[in-house]
C-alpha cells in the first residue's frame, strides 16, 4: 500500500514539474528572440547533440532545442485563451441554469446537447477551412466547443445544491442571491471542478494543435515551429538526428501525461 | 398450539470484531416463537451488528470471531457459525434465511424490487415457499390482508415507488409472512415514519407475534417499547448491560439503561 | 428598536397550491388551505403534523421562501410577501428557519469553523470573528469538531452546527422544522434544550414536529395540521384531558399518551376541498363529514376544533 502511495506522490511531483517546465519555456519563447526560423545551415543538418545545439539540429540545420522551446508558444498561449473562452461561456450559463431551473435550464441544456454533439476536432477543422489558421480563432473554437462539457458539470453541481435546500437555507439566513451563487456555490464548491476541466482543455488543445500542424495544411505552418509540425517534418528523415522528432514527440507525450496526472490528483476525494 | 419453546433463535456468546475494535462483545439471548424481544441502545452500541449476524450479513472483516447463532424449530437445527467461514457456512445460512428467519429493514422501499408490483413480489414469495401451490389473486389478497392492508386489491397493483413509507413496511411484513418465516428480525422498522404510521406498524408486529412468530426488534426509540416488548435488552458499548421485562422498564438498574430511559421519559412527559 | 405589539408571526388565510410541470400547472388540491397561525412574543408554539400535512411548506411560506396564492404573512410587523427584494433580504436576519434537512445549512465545501465564521461576519459584524465562532462552538459543544467538513459529521452534529449558525443571527423569531427528527432520545432532549435555552421573553419560537411528546415538553400551545388545514388548537397543559379532534386522538394514542383507537389504516388521507380529510379513518364520522368542510368551533377558552362530530353536538 505504501509503495503505491509513494509512486503516486512521485508521479505528481514529476507531473507538476513538467507543467512548470512547459510554462517556463513559453515565457522564454516570448522573451527570447532567438531566430530559429531562418538560421538555416543545411550543411550542419542532421547533426546530433553538441555544445552548440543541445539536442542537435534538424535536417535543415536548425537547432532542435530552441525550436522546441519556441514551439511551445504554438499551444500554451492559445490553450490559455481557449480556457478563458470556455470559462466565459460555460460557467455563467451552467451556474445560472442550475440555479434557476425551469425553462431556462431546459433551453440551456438543450443548447449544450446540440453543441456538444459535434465532435470538437471536426468543428475546429471546419472553422479552419473557413477562417484560416489563426491560432486565436482555433482557440476560440476549441473553447466554445468545450464549454458544454464544463457547463453541464457546473449545472449538475449547482442544481444539486439547489435541490438540497441549500439555496433556500442560505436565502433564509440572509445571504444575497449573488453571494449564494458566486461565493457559496461556485467559489467554495466548484473551484476544483473548474480547474480540472481547464487542465483537460489545455491538454486537449496541445493534442489538437499538434495534430493540426502534423496534418500540414492547418495549424502552424513551416517554417515556424510547433511540436506537431516538427514531428511531421522530421519523421520521414531516416538519416540524421532522431532527436529532431523524438524530442517533440516525447514533449507532447509528457505534457499530456502530466495534465492527466494532475487532473486526477485534483479529483475530489473529500466528498464522501 | 405448537410447543413454542421448541422454536427459538438463540444467540450464544456472540463476539464481533473489526481489527482491534470490538463491535459486539459476548452477547447472549434467545427469542422464542411468539415473543417480541427488543434490543435497544444508542447508535454505535452494536445492536444492528448483532441483528445482522443472525442472518449472516456480517462480512468476515469485521467478522464474527466467536459465538453461535442457533435457529431451532420442531425438527431442525441450524448453526451457521459452527461451520468455518466459506461455502459450508453459507449453505447453512441459506437453509434458514427467509424460510425461517426474515428481515425487516429500516429502508422498506429499498428492500422491495423496484420493477415488480407488490402483488407480483408476493406471488414470487408464495411460489418459493409453496412450490406446489397454484397462486391465485385470492392468495395474494389474503396475504396482504394478513399484513393489515385494508385495500389489498389496490395495493397489489402498486409499485414500490408508489408506496408510502408505512405501506412499504407493511408490504415487507406481507412478504415475510408469505414466506412463512418463523422469526422476524426488525432493524429499526419504524424509524423515520410518522407517529401514527409507526403505531400501526408496531401493532401489526404485535399481531404477527401473537400468531406465533418470534420478533427481534432493534430500535433506539424506547417510547414504543411499553405494551409491545416482552423483554428489553439494553446494549451499551458492544455489551448487553441489562435485560428488563417489558412491563418494568422503570426498574432499570444499570447506568446506561437508566440514562436512556430518563432521557426518553423527559420528552415523553411520562414515566415509561 | 420599537417593541412590537403585533405578534411576531401572524399567518392569516394562507392558501397555496403547488405547481408542477414545465408551465407550472397548479395541483388540484392545495398544499395549504386557509391556514391561520399566530405566535405571540415570548411564546413557544408547537405545530404538529405528519408527512403531507403541509407543515414544512407553511414554515417556508411564513418566511417568504415560497410564494402563496392567497392570505397574508405578517412577520415582525411586515407583510413579507409584499416587500421588495432587498428589504426582504435584510429583514430575513431577524427571523430564521432551522431546516429539517440539517445539511441544508452547511456548505459542503467548508468546514465547521469556516461555516460559522461566515455567519459571524454576516450577523455579528461588531464582534471579532474568532470570538463569535468560539462562543457558538462552545455553546453547542462541538469544539472538538471545528475542523470537520459536513460529510464527516454525524446527523446530530450537523443539526447542532446548523443551530449554532442560525442562532448567530440572534433572531427574534425562530421557526424550527423537525429539529429532532432522526435523533435518538438522548440527543433529542439535548437539542431541544439547546433551542429552548436561547428562547427569551423577547423572542418567539415555533416548533414544527410530528413528535407529540416533544411538543408537549417544549411548547405552551399546540396547533394540529392535517392535509393542509388546521384541525385543532389547544393549550399543552390540557393535552389529553379534554375531547380532542379524532386525528389528535390517533396521534396521542400513537405516542402512548391516550386511549388506543380502533384499528386504523395507514392509507393516505383523502384531501377533499369539501369535507374532512380524516374521513377515511375517523371512528367518529357522521353525515356531513364527506361533503361539508368542518369549520373551527370554540370548545374552551383556548381550545378550537374543526370537526363535525365534536362541533355540532353542543
Amino acid at each position: 500500500m505504501n509503495f503505491t502511495k509513494h509512486i503516486n506522490q512521485a508521479a505528481r511531483w514529476i507531473a507538476i514539474s513538467i507543467l512548470v517546465l512547459v510554462m517556463v519555456s513559453w515565457v522564454l519563447s516570448l522573451a527570447v528572440s532567438f531566430d530559429v526560423v531562418a538560421d538555416v545551415n543545411p550543411d550542419q543538418g542532421g547533426v546530433g547533440p553538441s555544445d552548440k545545439h543541445w539536442l542537435g539540429t534538424d535536417h535543415m540545420g536548425r537547432d532542435v532545442f530552441w525550436r522546441m522551446v519556441t514551439g511551445s508558444d504554438a499551444f500554451v498561449g492559445p490553450g490559455l485563451l481557449a480556457c478563458g473562452v470556455t470559462l466565459l461561456f460555460g460557467v455563467p450559463t451552467g451556474a445560472i441554469a442550475g440555479y434557476l431551473g425551469g425553462i431556462f435550464s431546459s433551453i440551456v441544456r438543450f443548447l449544450y446537447g446540440v453543441l456538444g454533439s459535434i465532435p470538437r476536432f471536426v468543428l475546429v477543422l471546419v472553422v479552419c477551412t473557413i477562417y484560416g489558421n489563426d491560432p486565436s480563432v482555433i482557440a476560440l473554437t476549441a473553447g466554445i466547443a468545450y464549454a458544454p462539457a464544463l457547463g453541464e458539470a457546473i449545472y449538475e453541481r449547482v442544481d444539486r445544491m439547489r435541490r438540497e435546500d441549500f439555496v433556500k437555507a442560505a436565502k433564509a439566513h440572509g445571504l444575497s442571491q449573488s453571494d449564494i451563487l458566486f461565493r457559496q456555490i461556485l467559489w467554495h464548491n466548484c473551484r476544483r471542478l473548474i480547474t480540472r476541466h481547464c487542465l483537460f482543455l489545455f491538454g486537449f488543445y496541445l493534442v489538437l494543435e499538434s495534430t493540426l500542424s502534423y496534418i500540414g495544411d492547418f495549424g502552424v505552418e513551416e517554417p515556424n515551429p510547433s511540436w506537431g509540425n516538427m514531428l511531421a517534418f522530421e519523421f520521414g528523415e531516416t538519416a540524421g538526428n532522431a532527436l529532431a522528432w523524438l524530442g517533440p514527440a516525447f514533449a507532447i507525450w509528457c505534457t499530456v501525461l502530466a495534465v492527466a496526472i494532475t487532473t486526477d490528483h485534483l479529483s475530489e476525494q473529500r466528498r464522501a | 398450539m405448537p410447543d413454542r419453546t421448541s422454536i427459538s433463535l438463540e444467540v450464544c456468546n456472540l463476539t464481533i470484531r473489526a481489527g482491534e475494535r470490538c463491535l459486539v462483545h459476548d452477547v447472549s439471548f434467545s427469542v422464542q416463537g411468539g415473543e417480541i424481544v427488543a434490543l435497544v441502545g444508542a447508535s454505535g452500541s452494536g445492536k444492528s451488528m448483532t441483528a445482522k449476524a443472525c442472518l449472516g450479513l456480517v462480512r468476515p472483516n469485521p467478522g464474527v470471531v466467536d459465538g453461535q447463532i442457533i435457529v431451532r424449530t420442531e425438527n431442525e437445527r441450524h448453526a451457521p457459525y459452527e461451520q468455518p467461514p466459506g461455502k459450508k457456512r453459507i449453505e447453512t445460512l441459506n437453509r434458514f434465511r427467509g424460510r425461517l428467519v426474515g428481515l425487516l429493514s429500516q429502508d422498506a422501499r429499498g428492500a422491495l424490487d423496484p420493477l415488480w408490483s407488490v402483488g407480483r413480489q408476493v406471488t414470487e414469495v408464495l411460489q418459493l415457499s409453496q412450490p406446489q401451490l397454484e397462486v391465485t389473486p385470492r392468495h395474494i389478497y389474503d396475504e396482504l390482508t394478513r399484513a393489515g392492508f385494508g385495500q389489498p386489491e389496490r395495493v397489489a397493483t402498486l409499485y414500490p415507488h408508489e408506496l408510502s413509507g408505512g405501506m412499504a413496511q407493511r408490504a415487507c411484513i406481507a412478504l415475510a409472512l408469505a414466506r412463512g418465516s418463523r422469526f422476524i428480525i426488525a432493524d429499526e422498522p419504524t424509524t423515520g415514519l410518522d407517529p401514527t404510521v409507526q403505531y400501526a406498524i408496531l401493532q401489526q408486529l404485535r399481531q404477527v407475534a401473537e400468531s406465533g412468530i418470534g420478533v427481534l426488534l432493534i430500535t433506539h426509540d424506547l417510547r414504543i417499547l411499553p405494551d409491545l416488548a416482552h423483554r428489553v435488552m439494553v446494549m451499551h458499548n458492544s455489551r448487553v448491560v441489562e435485560t428488563i421485562q417489558g412491563t418494568a422498564l422503570a426498574d432499570a438498574q444499570s447506568e446506561p439503561a437508566k440514562r436512556l430511559f430518563e432521557a426518553t421519559s423527559k420528552i415523553a412527559g411520562r414515566r415509561l | 428598536m420599537k417593541p412590537y405589539v403585533e405578534p411576531p408571526l401572524r399567518l392569516e388565510g394562507i392558501t397555496k397550491f403547488y405547481r408542477r410541470g414545465l408551465f407550472g400547472k397548479a395541483d388540484a388540491e392545495p398544499t395549504l388551505d386557509d391556514v391561520d397561525l399566530t405566535v405571540h412574543r415570548g411564546e413557544v408554539v408547537g405545530l404538529i403534523g405528519e408527512s403531507g400535512s403541509g407543515k414544512t411548506t407553511l414554515a417556508q411560506v411564513a418566511l417568504a421562501l415560497a410564494p402563496i396564492d392567497s392570505g397574508t404573512a405578517t412577520v415582525l410587523g411586515s407583510n413579507l410577501h409584499s416587500l421588495p427584494h432587498r428589504t426582504l433580504q435584510r429583514f430575513r436576519r431577524r427571523a430564521q428557519l432551522l431546516f429539517q434537512n440539517a445539511s441544508a445549512h452547511l456548505n459542503p465545501g467548508l468546514n465547521v469553523v469556516q461555516i460559522l465564521g461566515e455567519s459571524a461576519r454576516l450577523h455579528r459584524p461588531n464582534t471579532p470573528v474568532k470570538e463569535a465562532v468560539d462562543e457558538a462552538l462552545a455553546w453547542v459543544g462541538l469544539n472538538h469538531r471545528r475542523d470537520a467538513f459536513p460529510f464527516q459529521l454525524s446527523g446530530g452534529e450537523c443539526r447542532r452546527v446548523g443551530l449554532a449558525k442560525v442562532m448567530m443571527a440572534r433572531p427574534e423569531l425562530l421557526i424550527a422544522d423537525e429539529p429532532t427528527s432522526g435523533l435518538d432520545a438522548g440527543l433529542k432532549a439535548e437539542l431541544i434544550d439547546l433551542i429552548l435555552e436561547q428562547h427569551t421573553q423577547q423572542s418567539s419560537l415555533l416548533i414544527i414536529s410530528h413528535d407529540l411528546p416533544l411538543v408537549k415538553y417544549a411548547c405552551s400551545r399546540v396547533v394540529v395540521m392535517l392535509a393542509g388545514r388546521v384541525v385543532e388548537r389547544f393549550a399543552t397543559a390540557t393535552m389529553g384531558q379534554q375531547t380532542h379532534h379524532p386525528y389528535t386522538n390517533s396521534l396521542l394514542a400513537a405516542a402512548g399518551m391516550g386511549q388506543p383507537s380502533p384499528e386504523q389504516q395507514t392509507g393516505a388521507t383523502t384531501s377533499l376541498r369539501n369535507g374532512c380529510p380524516f374521513v377515511e379513518q375517523c371512528p367518529a364520522k357522521t353525515g356531513p363529514c364527506t361533503s361539508v368542510r368542518p369549520l373551527p368551533v370554540q370548545l374552551g377558552p383556548e381550545h378550537e376544533v374543526a370537526c363535525h362530530a365534536l362541533g355540532d353536538d353542543s
